[in-house]
This record gives C-alpha cells, structure tokens and sequence, in this order.
C-alpha cells in the first residue's frame, strides 16, 4: 500500500476530540508540543507525566505521552497509555489509530484491524479514515479497507493517493472490474497507477495488460518491480530483446538486485546468449548465496549447455541446507542422472529427496521411472510414469516411456495405447520444452 | 577382479591417454574456388526469405561417374520463387575431378542442365551396368539420370516411375536394396506440403510458427501440413514400382522428413531406414525381412530425444564410435538444442548420449549435414557437422546464434568421448558459412578426406587436408556381383592393430547428401588389414586376409580376394 503523508494524529485529536477535553489540558498540551516538535522526548516525558498526574483523566495527555513513548521505543508503556486514553475515551480515534498501528507491528493482525475499524466508524476525519484503510489493508481485511477507503474517496475524490489505494484494495479483494472503474480516471503519468492498472487487466485476462507494465516502467525505467515484471511479461511473448531493454536502467540503477539480474539471465538464455546468462546468473547468485533461485538458475543453465560437472557443483552447495527448494534435488537428479551410468544412484537419492519434498512435481515421477527403467526395473517404471500422469494428467512424456516399456514387452496394443495418448497430448520440441520449464520455474517471479 | 588384469588394464590406459593426447593434426584448407567449383548456391532470396522452401537448401553427392576412379561432385541447386529470364534460370552442377586438384564443370555436357528447385541427390548403379546413376530430389517432379556410359546422361524418371508429382517437396533419397534381391530399390522423403502455389503457407510472422526469438520469419515447418514418404521397388528393367503402402511405409503418422540412413542397425542382414525428422517424430522403419517395414522409432528410442520431446532433425549419419560392433546414430538438429548421438546397446534400442560423449556443448548451432568419418585416420570414427540458421533475418533477433556459423569438428578420443577440435583444424573449417549438405570423399586417392558443403547462397566449401595423414589407411570399393553392383547395404568389418571397425556402403546420407561410395577405414599405425569381412547382400561372405594399406583396393563378391583400384 502506497502510504499517505499523515499528520501527527496528535492534531486530529485536538481538531476531532476537542470538546472533550478542557480549556487546560489543551493549554498543558500545547505547552509540550515544542518539545515533541524538536526532538526532546525525554522533557516531554517527563512535562506530560506530570501533566496526567495532573489531569489523570485527560485522553489526550495520555495518547500524547503514548506517542512520546513510541518515540523513544518504549512500546510496552505506549500501548499501556494509548489503552489509558482510549479508556477514558473509548472512541478515541488518534489512540485507536496508534494502538492498532503497535498491534500490527508487533504481528497482532487481527486485533489491530479490531482498531481500525473502530477508529474508522468513529471518525470523519479524511486523514484518520486514510490511515484506518491502508492499516485494514496492512491487516490483510481488504473488503474493510475498501469500505473505509470509499468513504475517504468520497470525501476527496480527486486524491490520487486515495484513488490508487481504494483500487488496489479492490483489487486484493478479488474485484478487479471495480478497481479498474475506480482507476478509470486516474490518469496514465502515474507509474503506480499504470502498474496497478496493468495488474488488474492481467487479472482479467484483458490482452493489453502487459503493455500496460510496460508503460509502467518506462515512466519509471529504474523501477526494478516495475521492469522485472513487464520483462517476464515480453519473455512470455518471446520478446526477448525487448525484455533485455526494459531491464537495462533498472540494472544500471541497481546492478546488484537478484531479481533484475534472474530476470536478465532468463532472458540471456532464451534470446540463445549463454555466455551472458551464466554471467548474470553467477552474478544473481553471488549476491544471494543462501537463496535458491539463483543457483537454480546457475544450475539448470550449466546442466542445458552441458557442463555437468558445474552444475553438479552449483546445485550440490546448495542442498547442503536441508531445507533447500525441491527443484535444486530434483535439477541435481537431472544431472547425475545425464553425468554417467556411475552417478544413477546418486541420482536416485536426489529424485527421492525431490519427492518428499514436493510430491505434487510431475517430472520427479517421470525422472524417477527413467533411473527405474535404466536399471531395468520396468514394472517400478510404469509405476513411476503412472503417477507422473496422475500428478499432471496432461504431461505427455510419461505415455512415451510407458508406450516404450509396453513395446519392448511385447504388449502391442498397451503400446499402441500410450503412443496415442502420448501423440495426443502432443509433444514440444525439446529446446521449447526445457525453456518453458526454465521460465516456469526460475521465473523470478515464482520467488 | 584379480590384480594382474586391474594392473594391465591400468597400463593399458596410459598407453591410450598418451595416444589421444597428441594435438590434432588434420588442417583444412578450401580449395573450392581454386579448383574449380564456380557456381554459387541459389535458394530464393538473399536477404530476406518468405518461405521455408527458400531456407532449407540443397544437397551434394559424390559419386564416381565416369568411372576414372577419382570421385567426382554434383551440386544441387535450388531456385528463386520470381521467375527470371532463361539465363537466370538455375541449375545444378557436375564437377568433374581431373585427378589434379581442379575440377571441370561438365554439367552441360553430362545433360544435367535442368533447373528446377533441387533438394537431394543419391547415386548408385540401380541397373548394374557398372555405371553409377544419380537420382535427384526437387521440390516438384524428381529427376533419374541414367548414366549412359560415355560421360552422359538420360533423364527418365517419369518412364521409371520415380517422377512422383508437381507440388511434392521431395527432400532426402537413399537406394537400398531393401528386399535383397539384387538391384537398389528407391526412398524418397517428403517434407511439407506446401499446397499449390505454397497456399498452404500463412506469411512470415502471422501464425504460431512464423517468429524466431520474437522476431517475424518464414512459417514452417510446424502448422504446415505434413508430407508422406515413398518407397520404389526396382523391377530390374529399368522402372520402379511404387510400394509405399504395401510396404508399410505410410503407416506411420505424419512427419517433416530430411535425411535419410540406411543402415542395418540390428546386424540382422537387412536394412533399415532411418529418417531425421523436423519438429516431429524421426522414423526407424524396421526391415520385417519380408518386403515390409514398421516403424521402431519409438521402441528403439530413435523417434525422439531421451524423454520423448521432440527435435528438429535435419542430418544423420551411422557410425560405430566406441567399437562394439553395432552402428550407432548421430544426429543434427536445430539451435538451442544439441545434436544427439544415439549409442546403439545392442539390444535393439538406442540411449542418447550426446552429453556423456562431449558433443552436447555448444548449443548455438543450427546443425544440417553431418559426417563421420575418420578424418586423421586414427580408427576412430571422427563426427563433423555443418552449421547455418534458417535466414539472414536471425541476426536481428539479438542471439547469440547467428545466420552464418563455423563448421564443427569433433575428434573421437575413444572411451566414448569426443572433443572439439575445431580450432585446430585450419581457418577455413572455421570460416562462416550458412551451411547445409555436406559430404565426404577420398578425392585425391591419396588417404585425405575432403569434405564438400553446400553453403546456402555462396559457392560450395570444398575442405581439403592441407598435407597427407600421418597415419595408415585403406580404402574398398565393393563390386557386387549377385548382390547389387555397388555393394550397397554390404556390411564391412576390417581387423589391423587388434582393433575391429565396421561400416557399411550405404547411399544417401547426411543431410541430403551422399559419400563417396568406397569406404575408409584409418588404421593408426598398422600398416595392414589382417582381416577383411564383407557380409554381403546376398548373403554372400567374403573374407580377406592381409591387405597392405595406404591404397584403394576393390574387392568383388565371392572373390575372396583384394585387387588395386586404377
């Protein structure tokens, strides 16, 4: 959520809930806000103890002094003076605001957006409503923040701020048609709202979508989110050069982003340049040597341009966490699995690893009945492929294995079966399918 | 394992690494404009290719047609889609080897002035008149020269009924004598079915098949409708029959079909025919030794890549590279991918090991013909394939892989393993070119193999070693005698320095292309044969027993004995 600029609440306590608190409590408060403005927290700590010694019953003091404490990282006697405040009064919307903001921090979603909502039914402030929605949206509660960020709308519909966020809550709560009506005049400078627009139209499956983050990066060439994406979406449309040029500024501007660097190398290997995508690769992975998806990068690239021995490297360092991706076991099993007769066993191991891992992963049954049938066990095989269907019911590859197997045992007609079935599912050719596995798997996305 | 043999074993190896660590000593130099091959490739336009008939281009073959003992080439040629005046009108040519280093046109002379859209060539005496015949593809009618004898030739395809149709893309051939009865039959491939006036084929860039990398090209071959291939008995009096179907031929699914093997790849006697196929399965049909085949692609693991993917196969060519007697397969295929070689196990299925062997590297290449051959003679069947992309456009998609491509040699190092030796075999080998037939031949009788490209749009390659190997070699040129008079489909297994190789004399081959008939075998150090097998057609066997190397030498059926060539 794109943040508004809000103001100290302290004011809109003192615009909102001034009828409720006396002329000198105001008069105690304005004495210590010179302090709060300057930085003096420790004076004003100890000006607005005394000042709620001195009016124990004063809700404004009390969030005042919340506020101080927050400031000097004192979260405990924070939240216990926000909950004074709202106590003595419990529609406060300043101490509903900051109290749920704490409760959030500390991961207490739900009794935060418990807060926002109560702050928001309580007030017509816009900048209190503004903060009570994009603090639903923080907690996750998008039809609440559509309901609070509609009312802010009304309010000031010509706020961009409000507008982006209203769609984007839209949006989140799985309305996209209405989030794109409410960006329908939200202009096309604004890179944000491009990018929002561009996502919703993805989600709708309208064509132009992708066009659309492309107009988001381009306003804002060095946006590596912006330019990551429209650089996945023109590979999808094996638009690899121009992919290349819409990440070229965002890598200038941040040479060292994992993501940019992936996204680059994927497209480096698609566009044929090898060379290039196993230097961005290695690039992507020396700045993120614990992540898996670069090294499945490196890996997978080294295992395609056939230097086994590196890719057995690269993929091995990693597994040695064992909560590595299911991919790495399963990309190392690729490998020894091509290496030699010698490296089937380890081979073996790996797919297994793989499988418990992810046992949802078509391709580690198919692998996994290939070592099977290279050790001559036909009747685990079929087993294997069997399952691999079952998983992904529109794999082909398995059907070639299986019509294989049931050829070379003479059951003509299982043969003739599978081979159809293999031949109607149809087959890519081989360089299209292991690049459509690259981008599906090591998109950066997917990360 | 008992000590004493682990010891030997171990030495053993020694010697070998020792062996195979020598630096690659075979350079190559092209000779083409200098001896004489003039004419340059025409395959549509230059720049700027519409349709896909316009990318693939033509084959060669070697073939010995004036019977003078020195292999001469013919070169197909394609055509341009406008129509142009008579002169501009191209043909194919027939070079003729003066036995010198140059080589004469005698196109005109020889009667093969026909232009036309020429795809393939395959020659063998399909008469055994002991004059070998060229048989050329097109897409259109095909042509059959017989050859008359006296350096001239008479087209009669139509009378021999191997014409087929106007419209047909015919592409790779092979003769094989697949019923052994003594004369060659005739296979035919088929590519696509262009329709009339190609209305089968959308424009570049507007469908699914018709963009490289992002970038608009010429449609095909997938979205295009498949052709079907063709199998022509020969009847013995000068006419084929067409036995397609009877013969099992059509009984497989669709496919874009190029190069044509011919090989027996089950040692059973009988040839098979192997056909790499483009974006689609490759065929294996299975010689059912009764006039009928199957299709055992799938079976045997020949149809596609080791997980059932398919690839764009465009080359192939049998060889036994680690000597255990069975041909095993390699294969060209597109870029982004690797070529594939199909170890043979012996058992009737194959396992793909391009990486194990060091062949899967380099993945810019859009391979087309492929050659093995023991370039240093050494024993060890060497693989060089020949590279170019699709069109000159590729080189705007911003690839690595370029339109024009260096050649790539591999050298067997034995152990199953091979290594590019590229680099060291001459600037020219490494030229850039857009290649697509090649082939090879002993063109100076002399124990050098050259190698003659068909470069796409420029005169053809012709790369000769630049000095005489320094190893042994034999040369045998079969003349059947109740068998067919080439001695096609005769499986030759030779023994000299305690290794055994075996090939076969097969027509067609490569990509759209053919060998020189006779075949060659490096010896290394061994300066004779001590034993030649030759298992015939006709079931014949002839065995020969110390044959001298560095030399031709011509054995005929049920002779059992070697004489000099001329």
């Amino acid at each position: 959520m794109r943040r508004l600029k809000l103001l100290i609440v302290l004011i809109a306590a003192l615009e909102a809930r001034a009828q409720t608190s006396s002329q000198p409590e105001q008069q105690y408060l304005f004495s210590v806000l010179p302090l709060i403005d300057r930085g003096d927290f420790a004076r004003a700590e100890v000006e607005l103890v005394r000042g709620v010694e001195q009016f124990p019953r004063s809700a404004i003091l009390h969030n005042a002094l919340g506020i101080v404490y927050r400031k000097e990282n004192k979260i405990d006697l924070a939240v216990a003076a926000f909950r004074k405040a709202i106590d003595i009064l419990p529609s406060f919307t300043a101490a509903q605001l900051q109290l749920a903001s704490l409760d959030q921090q500390q991961g207490n979603k739900a009794e935060a957006a418990k807060l926002y909502r109560g702050a928001a039914e309580s007030t017509e402030n816009f900048e209190a409503l503004v903060a009570a929605g994009l603090g639903l949206a923080d907690c996750e509660d998008y039809a609440g923040a559509v309901r609070v960020l509609s009312k802010a709308h009304a309010q000031r519909p010509d706020s961009s701020s409000v507008t982006y966020n209203l769609a984007l809550a839209q949006f989140k709560a799985g309305d996209s048609p209405t989030a794109l009506a409410s960006l329908r005049d939200a202009g096309s400078a604004d890179p944000d709202v491009v990018y929002l627009r561009g996502k919703i139209m993805e989600s709708l499956g309208d064509g132009s979508a992708a066009q659309q983050i492309v107009s988001a990066c381009h306003l804002e060439p060095a946006n590596e989110t912006f330019c990551a994406e429209a650089a996945a979406g023109a590979m999808r449309q094996d638009k690899f050069v121009e992919a290349l040029r819409l990440l070229q500024p965002a890598l200038e501007k941040s040479p060292r982003s994992v993501a940019l660097l992936s996204s680059a190398a994927l497209a480096q290997f698609r566009l044929g340049r090898y060379g290039d995508a196993l230097q961005s690769y290695r690039s992507a992975l020396e700045q993120a040597p614990n992540q898996d998806a670069p090294r499945e990068g490196l890996g997978f690239l080294y295992y395609m341009t056939g230097d086994l021995q590196a890719a057995r490297s690269v993929v091995e360092e990693g597994l040695k966490n064992s909560n590595a991706d299911f991919y790495l076991a399963y990309l190392d099993a690729l490998i020894l699995f091509r290496l030699s007769s010698q490296t089937r066993p380890q081979a073996a191991a790996s797919v297994e690893r793989a499988i418990r891992t992810n046992p949802r992963f078509a391709p580690a049954y198919f692998l996994r009945g290939k070592i099977l049938m290279d050790q001559n066990n036909a009747a685990a095989a079929l087993a294997d492929f069997e399952r691999a269907v079952e998983v992904d019911p529109k794999y082909p590859l398995p059907y070639y294995k299986m019509a294989q197997i049931y050829s070379r045992q003479g059951r003509t007609r299982e043969a003739e079966d599978a081979r159809k079935k293999f031949s109607d599912l149809g087959s890519l050719r081989e360089e299209e399918m292991l690049a459509r596995q690259a981008q599906d798997i090591l998109m950066p996305a997917r990360h | 394992m008992r000590r004493g043999a682990r010891i030997l074993i171990a030495l053993a190896a020694l010697t070998y690494a020792a062996v195979v660590r020598e630096p690659w000593s075979v350079r190559f130099i092209d000779v083409a404009a200098k001896a004489g091959l003039r004419e340059a490739n025409v395959s549509g336009d230059i720049t700027q290719k519409k349709y896909i008939l316009e990318m693939n281009g033509s084959g060669l073959a070697f073939l010995d047609y004036n019977g003078d003992g020195y292999v001469d080439l013919f070169v197909v040629n394609g055509s341009r889609l406008e129509p142009g005046g008579e002169a501009a009108k191209p043909i194919s040519h027939l070079y003729r080897n003066n036995g010198d280093g140059t080589f004469t046109d005698v196109t005109r002379a020889a009667g093969l002035d026909y232009s036309g859209w020429g795809q393939g060539a395959c020659a063998a005496d399909f008469d055994n008149d002991g004059h070998q015949d060229l048989f050329v593809t097109y897409y259109g009618k095909n042509r059959l020269y017989h050859n008359n004898g006296n350096g001239t030739f008479t087209e009669m395809a139509e009378r021999a009924g191997v014409a087929g149709a106007d419209g047909r893309w015919n592409s790779g051939c092979a003769f094989v004598d697949y019923d052994r009865d003594g004369k060659v039959d005739l296979f035919v491939a088929n590519y696509v079915d262009l329709g009339p006036g190609f209305s089968n084929v959308p424009s570049p860039g507007s469908g699914e098949f018709c963009h490289y990398k992002g970038i608009p090209i010429a449609c095909g071959p997938r979205g295009l409708p498949k052709a079907v291939n063709y199998l022509y008995h020969n009847n013995g009096d000068g006419t084929f029959t067409d036995v397609s179907v009877k013969a099992g031929i059509r009984a497989t699914e669709g496919h874009y079909a190029l190069g044509v093997l011919t090989f027996d790849y089950d040692n059973d006697g009988w040839p098979d025919i192997y056909v790499a196929c483009d974006s689609a399965a490759s065929i294996l049909y299975r010689n059912r030794r009764n006039g009928t085949f199957e299709d055992a692609g799938i079976s045997c693991g020949l149809a596609y890549n080791e997980d059932g993917e398919a690839q764009a196969g465009m080359g192939v060519a049998a060889l036994d590279y680690d000597h255990d007697g069975f041909p095993d397969v390699v294969k060209t295929n597109f870029s982004d991918d690797s070529p594939n070689l199909y170890h043979n196990n012996g058992d009737g299925t194959f396992s793909d090991r391009v990486f194990q062997a060091g062949l899967g590297r380099l993945r810019n290449y859009l391979g087309w013909g492929v050659i093995a051959a023991d370039f240093d003679n050494d024993g060890w069947t060497d693989v060089l394939i020949v590279n170019g992309h699709l069109t000159p456009e590729i080189d705007t998609a911003g690839s690595d892989s370029t339109y024009r491509q260096r050649k790539l040699l591999y050298r067997n190092l034995g152990g199953g393993r091979f290594e590019n030796v590229t680099p060291a075999a001459g600037a020219d080998m490494a030229r850039l070119h857009s290649s697509r037939g090649a082939a090879t031949a002993d063109l100076y009788n002399d124990g050098r193999l050259a190698v003659a490209v068909n470069e796409l749009h420029e005169i053809p390659s012709l790369l000769v070693p630049e000095a005489p190997a320094k190893n042994h070699w034999l040369g045998i040129r079969l003349v059947g005698s109740k068998s067919n008079r080439d001695g096609i489909g005769a499986r030759v297994e030779i023994e000299a320095g305690g290794m055994r190789q075996i090939d076969e004399v097969r027509s067609g081959g490569s990509y759209l292309s053919q060998n020189d008939l006779r075949l060659h075998f490096g010896l290394g150090d061994a300066t004779r044969v001590d034993r030649v097998t030759v298992r015939w057609p006709s079931g014949a066997v002839d065995q020969i027993s110390r044959v001298p190397a560095n030399r031709h030498v011509i054995i005929q059926e049920g002779t059992q004995s070697w004489r000099s060539a001329k």
